[in-house]
């Protein structure tokens, strides 16, 4: 990894980093966001689990999530901010900062973090809800410093709310750049169910 | 937190590293016991799931020299990365793999998104670089088995333009490149153009029935290297006999091949013998010696002859 790649790697996950840390103040909701919700999604990468408790048209969460594949656990932590537009909310833009130190198990221990950016905006319609968004996320392995990687992706889902979950099928597909060559094609497609355990 | 949560808490993160951890069970399968192939090994067969880019996961099929029905041979062996062509999973060229592995070297073959290896032109370094690792990492089945000594690159068609791609993008790693019936991607231009390498080091084979990448359109492209690259051709060679179980439609838009199948890999086999015995000792023989050349081999000039 040349040092120019281990800087840009670094200052994405600081970027990110800080932006997770940075204050904030919550302004009034339009429309409020259920206060504590679990969403469960399984996908042909990872299977994750988190809590989220919002307030006002911030949302903060943590969970579990593994990728069986690569033999990784990681604890993702993130905050996200929503805005709405148009009088009943159709449309609701919603950017996230989300951190995940990780546990690699496969082939031999090792400790990582990885940090991300997202960006989407949600239709919601009154049967079918759509997604388009865009991602960034960056990983470093911390115990060797050598290994990297950096993802750009775009977002793209179905939903349907019901009154006691929400359900999402989304596809997520971009490019892995890092690592000891040129990267490879990413592509993802899950399920996220998220059960709101209370409303305002 | 009381107690019982922190159990809780313990139980899942165990759970979560052995059902993670499972999923790394190497698949190994004795295919060719030693005095059954032309080399003096026998053959073995690894599928394995390699952790790259962090997070992600490539699964390689790597083929390991044997001196048992039972055992891996005592390494280590030089490394050959072999990339397939488009739309060609790997084990469609295993024939080719296990006559490189009987004559003692690991063969890796990294797959890749939908068999298109330029959507995965990563992933045989990442895997080679996963496997250098399993090789110096104690317990491993791959243990102390592959050469840290720069490998050999070989390719099929678009396989062997990533091929490419990885040994300009590992130079340190990687010494010797094989085009087979394949050309380098005229974006590297630049790159190649860099790039000093000996005499036979950079070595091109391709088909005389090939219409997918003719023997014209490789000595063209050819010229995008910084030295002179021999390249041999196989006379009555096409495209899709280098592929087990090609599809018509493969067929259709290759040429007729003038010989059976087997004549064809055997004259490319005995090239790649070579090709593998400068490249394990240079001093042995000289490659761009046309003289050497297995017979149904023969030069750009002499296929324009016989036109």
């Amino acid at each position: 990894m040349t040092s120019a790649l281990r800087i840009r790697a670094l200052a994405a996950m600081a970027f990110s980093i800080a932006a997770v840390l940075a204050p904030f103040s919550a302004p009034a909701a339009e429309i409020p966001l259920p206060d504590h919700a679990l969403m469960v999604r399984v996908s042909t990468a990872e299977i994750m689990a988190t809590y989220g408790r919002s307030i006002s048209n911030y949302e903060a969460w943590a969970g579990l999530a593994i990728r069986p594949g690569a033999g990784a656990v990681s604890a993702p932590v993130g905050v996200s901010r929503e805005w709405i537009r148009g009088s009943r909310g159709v449309y609701r833009l919603s950017a996230r900062v989300t951190v995940a130190p990780m546990l690699l198990a496969r082939d031999e221990t090792d400790f990582a973090l990885s940090a991300g950016l997202g960006v989407d905006n949600r239709f919601v319609g009154e049967r079918l809800s759509g997604l388009f968004g865009l991602e960034m996320d960056s990983a470093l392995v911390l115990t060797s410093m050598q290994d990297h990687r950096n993802r750009f992706l775009v977002v793209a889902g179905l939903g349907r709310t019901l009154p006691w979950l929400d359900v999402w099928l989304t596809g997520r597909a971009g490019y892995t750049s890092g690592g000891a060559g040129g990267g490879s094609l990413f592509t993802e497609l899950g399920v996220a169910v998220t059960f709101p355990l209370s409303k305002d | 937190m009381t107690t019982i949560g922190r159990q809780n808490l313990f139980s899942v993160a165990l759970v979560s590293i052995l059902l993670t951890s499972a999923c790394g069970q190497d698949r190994l399968v004795h295919l060719f016991a030693p005095g059954s192939l032309p080399g003096e090994y026998g053959v073995a067969a690894l599928e394995r799931s390699f952790r790259v880019r962090v997070d992600e996961s490539v699964t390689a099929q790597i083929y390991l020299p044997t001196d048992t029905e039972e055992s891996l041979a005592s390494g280590p062996f030089p490394l050959v990365v072999f990339v397939a062509g488009a739309l060609v999973a790997p084990e469609q060229y295993a024939w080719m793999a296990t006559h490189i592995a009987s004559r003692g070297h690991l063969v890796v073959m990294a797959e890749h998104f939908a068999d298109l290896a330029i959507f995965s032109t990563g992933n045989s370094a990442d895997v080679v670089e996963a496997v250098d690792r399993a090789s110096s990492r104690e317990g491993d089945l791959l243990h102390g088995l592959v050469d840290p000594t720069p490998a050999f690159a070989m390719g099929h068609s678009l396989g062997g333009v990533i091929a490419t791609k990885t040994w300009l993008d590992r130079p340190e790693r990687f010494s010797h490149l094989a085009l087979i019936q394949s050309r380098p991607d005229p974006a590297d231009a630049g790159r190649l153009s860099e790039v000093t390498f000996s005499a036979g080091e950079v070595f091109a084979i391709a088909g005389s029935r090939d219409e997918r990448i003719p023997p014209e359109l490789v000595e063209e492209e050819l010229a995008l290297f910084n030295g002179e690259v021999p390249l041999a051709i196989v006379e009555g060679q096409n495209h899709f006999q280098l592929v087990d179980g090609s599809t018509i439609g493969q067929a259709a838009m290759d040429g007729a091949a003038t010989i059976e199948d087997a004549l064809s890999r055997e004259r490319l086999l005995a090239m790649l013998d070579l090709l593998l015995r400068f490249y394990d000792d240079p001093e042995a023989i000289d490659v761009t010696d046309h003289a050497v050349w297995p017979s149904g081999i023969i030069t750009f000039d002499e296929y324009q002859e016989a036109l």
